[in-house]
């Protein structure tokens, strides 16, 4: 696998991983805002 | 796998042992509850390990493929259905791809491989964001091509090329976080002329060197993008499309003659525009002193909330007339409005156009162009300090030394020094107080925020309560119950109209969490007795008399007020006073519960009348805004040197301001009234 050329699989799935996170952050608050 | 087991293997394998344990090592990273579509994963690792044996690479394509997968319907999930938001609140791509960046930032510490993970997760490509990742030319302008197909205009390919002369300075502010001192702002400054400059010798390359903008250009008929070029083209005198480089390196920190820097045969005098740019990047680092260059990067600090707010409000007060009620205004308001909900970053194009659009000619409107920049840019005081004092650039952008500051200080009067010191205490008071919950004991003439409107930003129960009520009204009986958001543009004259219609109900959508059915702006709904009688089947009759009052129709008459009282002194005190009429009524009409009466409001014509008020009548409301009422029955947000007058409302001025009494809660209405009654 060339790393320069193309993200690792760990490297996409931490990213996509941690791009979960956030987006489920994002959304706990917004309802919490709406509630 | 142990490192021992590793020794024994050969190399091919040792490989994709490693591979695996390096997949494995990112699973064991995925915490259940912060990758939950994932977390079938290790046991589907183990079931195609069964199936297929050391077919890592294909393990590998399966686990990416249901991350991405589960990924994508995430997005899609929470982009698209989540119920109860409006569409404000919706995540957008351009957050999307905000939180893309973030956590690239923060699993692998690059966003370099931005485009490609935005296109793995089918994320639009938006610019704005895509540069603050780094600026990967295959992203950008989605949005702004989206618009222009829209209207299938024709397209000067020009334009697409200035576009990205100003893009270049288009997150200048946000980039020069990055710059640390004086030296680097030289280097920062000196990348940014390469880029222009490379842009363009392009530029002005003979015509038949077709650039890949234009040839990648489509040509199409007349538009209203079209319309919009040619009223750009009518900027009088010698706005040059050099000009635009220049206004962006004046946008850096100093003018540049632009008459001579194109040969006769329509190139770029390459050399002469490099020296003169650089004798202009040279001075401005000699001036970036130390102490100057903090206070430029403080300057550079993102803007806050109410600063955007201001930002978004000129920018939308800035389409032409005749974009008014057009399909790209609709689409670009709303553009403008997701972006500043979801990033300090102005749309690319809107900038630009901002920047280009017809002003009044000659230097002033460049001059007008460049101050608009510059207010854009958060960086105003910055180039005070660099140019205020005594440079012709500064006298020009309005800077200059004032006559009066060079007076003698007579004794006992505020010094020069000392009033800078206060003008600095007291803005930095304002800047704290745009937190919400900062204004909650902020006491004027002896009420504190709280203790009024409540704490934080939110309706007050009770007047949620009343707006869920109305809603359920609403739905019940649709097109019977005249609802006005006053956020929504609402004039005088539409008022008044509408008061004229007779019985209906007018209420204040501000901070609304539902939707208000149809344009209600424009049409009207007439309350009629079947309809009363329906809203009374579905909503509670002391409920209905609190918010329609007994006799509505019968509210207080301003016209009966005492002839010329309110047409004394400036127009604007005039109007203002007009609008107080109004806003005296309103409450009265939307909630019902508290009437201002007759002689409440002579009372407060007397004090107006004896000049007890003064012309200055200030309206705080929710969002900690200053506003003024304005005669179109609009609010404007007051300058900051008011808001420093206001912040010092004791009794001890004769300025005086109240809560908003639109926003404010049912019970407090009278509270309002006794504290008028006191003070005015």
């Amino acid at each position: 696998m060339d790393k320069k050329s193309s993200p690792s699989v760990k490297e996409q799935l931490l990213v996509l991983a941690e791009f979960n996170r956030l987006l489920k952050e994002r959304i706990a608050e917004l309802k919490k805002a709406k509630q | 796998m142990s490192p021992e087991t590793n020794a024994n293997m050969p190399d091919n394998l040792e490989s994709s042992v490693d591979i695996a344990e390096e997949t494995n090592s990112a699973l064991s990273d995925l915490a259940a509850d912060v990758l939950q579509p994932l977390t079938d994963v290790p046991a589907k690792i183990e079931a195609i390990k069964q199936e297929t044996g050391q077919d890592l690479e294909k393990l590998q394509q399966e686990i990416l493929d249901t991350a991405i997968a589960d990924t994508k319907k995430n997005i899609e999930e929470y982009s698209q259905k989540m119920e109860g938001l409006t569409e404000a609140e919706k995540i957008t791509e351009a957050e999307l791809y905000e939180l893309l960046q973030k956590a690239m930032e923060t699993a692998i510490g690059s966003t370099e491989e931005l485009a490609k993970y935005s296109t793995l997760l089918g994320l639009k490509q938006i610019s704005g964001i895509a540069e603050l990742a780094g600026k990967d030319d295959d992203i950008y302008l989605d949005e702004e091509e989206m618009l222009q197909s829209t209207y299938d205009e024709n397209v000067d390919p020009h334009t697409q090329l200035d576009s990205h002369v100003l893009s270049v300075f288009s997150e200048y502010s946000s980039e020069m976080e990055a710059v640390t001192s004086p030296e680097e702002l030289k280097t920062f400054l000196l990348e940014k002329w390469d880029e222009v400059r490379t842009l363009l010798v392009q530029k002005y390359a003979p015509k038949t060197e077709k650039t890949a903008h234009e040839t990648s250009m489509k040509m199409g008929d007349e538009g209203m993008m079209a319309g919009l070029q040619g009223l750009i083209s009518q900027v009088p005198g010698n706005h040059t499309e050099l000009d635009k480089f220049y206004n962006a390196i004046a946008f850096v920190g100093g003018f540049v003659d632009d008459g001579e820097y194109v040969d006769r045969d329509g190139r770029l005098n390459e050399a002469k525009a490099d020296q003169a740019i650089r004798t202009q990047i040279d001075l401005i680092c000699e001036k970036a002193t130390p102490e100057t260059f903090n206070e430029y990067k403080e300057a550079t600090k993102e803007l806050t909330k109410t600063q955007q707010n201001e930002k978004k409000e000129t920018l939308l007060k800035s389409i032409p007339e005749n974009f008014q009620g057009s399909e790209f205004e609709r689409k670009y308001t709303v553009y403008i409005e997701q972006s500043f909900i979801n990033k300090n970053w102005i749309p690319k194009g809107f900038d630009e156009w901002l920047v280009e659009r017809p002003k009044p000619g000659g230097i002033g409107g460049m001059l007008d162009s460049l101050k608009v920049l510059i207010a854009q840019s958060g960086l105003g005081k910055f180039f005070k300090d660099i140019f205020g004092k005594g440079s012709w650039i500064g006298s020009l952008l309005g800077y200059g030394e004032k006559k009066e500051d060079k007076k003698e200080v007579a004794e006992g009067e505020e010094k020069p020094e000392e009033k800078k010191k206060r003008i600095e205490k007291e803005d930095k008071i304002i800047e704290e107080l745009q937190e919400p919950s900062k204004w909650d004991d902020v006491n004027i003439s002896g009420i504190k925020k709280k203790d009024f409107l409540g704490t934080g930003t939110e309706l007050s129960e009770e007047n949620r309560k009343h707006l869920e009520i109305l809603q359920k009204a609403l739905n019940a009986t649709p097109g019977t119950i005249l609802a006005v958001a006053r956020t929504k543009g609402l004039t005088i004259e539409s008022i008044k109209t509408l008061d004229e219609m007779g019985e209906k109900v007018i209420f204040s959508a501000e901070n609304e969490s539902f939707t208000i059915k149809g344009d209600l702006d424009k049409t009207p709904y007439e309350l009629n007795d079947t309809d009363i009688t329906k809203a009374k089947e579905v909503v509670p009759k002391d409920d209905i008399e609190a918010i329609l009052g007994k006799d509505f129709a019968k509210r207080f008459d301003v016209e009966k007020l005492p002839d010329g009282l309110f047409k004394s002194g400036e127009k604007t005190s005039d109007n203002l006073h007009k609008s107080v009429q109004y806003l005296l009524k309103l409450p009265n009409t939307v909630w019902g519960k508290y009437k201002f009466t007759e002689k409440d409001c002579e009372l407060l014509a007397e004090k107006i009348k004896s000049g007890a008020i003064h012309e200055d009548l200030f309206i705080l409301d929710r969002d900690n805004d200053f506003d003024v009422l304005q005669a179109d029955g609009t609010t404007k947000e007051v300058d900051r040197k008011t808001k420093r007058d206001v912040i010092q409302i004791d009794g001890t001025t004769n300025k005086w301001a109240f809560w908003d009494p639109w926003d404010v809660r049912v019970e407090n209405i009278e509270t309002l009234m006794a504290w008028l009654k006191h003070n005015i």
